[in-house]
């Protein structure tokens, strides 16, 4: 930046003002998520007897009628009545059910499975159209780290 | 060398006053302010903690912003609602503490878990909330493949 020679031309000056859109960049950088979520409704849930802090009341059991599946679940992989199957294949299999007329289904997390578990395991019975799911946490899968 | 020929013609000419030079700053300016814009259209604010959850991953379903009200849990189990720090006994509190504004029955409680949460503790989790009146709603991240199901 040159000072004027002649006149004292005001210019209008940019810096100040690129300094604060600068700030604001980076504040929203750090500060903000831009990855798309997707949101899960999660119906009916209940907590297994023995996991069940002490002092925190019951929650009513999911009204409806009973599960007519039941799917427990551990890592990656999911089993249904007898047959074991990798979580990736649960939306081909929730599509069956649902076209058997399956419309209840019980998920029974397993010691071994993780929020991601369940998400996976929610989001494909959802995608199959089976909207009436009771979630609850299997016996010996209590274990709590608070 | 280039920049001296159109300030040579314009001493032939003999301009009157000098155009005013466009600051070599705007171009930077102009994608600055485009990122700027980028950040506050596509982005949502997140307290720090949130920010840290690696939330799980599930191929399909329409790409959402961070909805609230927001109960982190992080993979240690520890809570956050809407970024402040909440205990697990003080959870059932809060949250009958959320409905009382729109007393509406049943405020939605969205639930942000860390990935390899263990399913009991977002069960136990979910189960709390629900007894007090809240219903809850999963949030996790959208990928484009399905790689939720993949065995380790």
């Amino acid at each position: 930046m040159r000072a004027p020679r002649q006149r004292a031309v005001r210019r209008f000056v940019l810096t100040p003002l690129v300094d604060v859109i600068f700030l604001l960049v980076i504040f929203f950088a750090l500060s903000s998520r831009i990855a798309p979520f997707g949101l899960i409704p999660v119906t009916g849930h209940g907590v297994a007897a023995g996991d069940r802090p002490s002092g925190v009341a019951a929650p009513a059991p999911a009204a409806g009628p009973e599960p007519e599946a039941t799917l427990v679940l551990s890592r990656g992989s999911v089993r249904i009545d007898a047959r074991r199957l990798p979580l990736g294949d649960l939306a081909a299999e929730a599509a069956r059910l649902e076209a058997e007329g399956i419309e209840t289904v019980l998920v029974v997390t397993a010691r071994s499975a993780s929020a991601e578990d369940v998400a996976a395991a929610l989001d494909a019975l959802r995608g199959a159209g089976i909207a009436a799911v009771r979630l609850i946490a299997g016996p010996g899968g209590g274990a709590d780290p608070s | 060398m280039i920049a001296d020929r159109p300030r040579l013609g314009g001493t032939v000419l003999r301009r009157r006053g000098r155009r005013p030079r466009a600051d070599a700053a705007i171009p930077t300016i102009n994608v600055v302010f485009l990122l700027l814009l980028f950040f506050l259209v596509a982005g949502t604010l997140a307290a720090p903690e949130e920010a840290d959850i690696d939330p799980a991953h599930v191929g399909t379903g329409a790409g959402e912003r961070l909805p609230r009200p927001l109960l982190s849990i992080a993979r240690d189990g520890s809570l956050g609602l809407n970024g402040k720090a909440l205990s697990r006994e003080a959870l059932a509190g809060a949250v009958a503490a959320l409905r009382r504004p729109e007393e509406g029955r049943g405020a939605t409680l969205y639930v942000l878990p860390a990935r390899d949460l263990p399913a009991s503790t977002l069960v136990a989790i979910l189960g709390e909330a629900a007894a007090a009146g809240a219903a809850t709603t999963l949030v996790v991240m959208k990928t484009g493949q399905r790689d939720a199901g993949a065995s380790p």
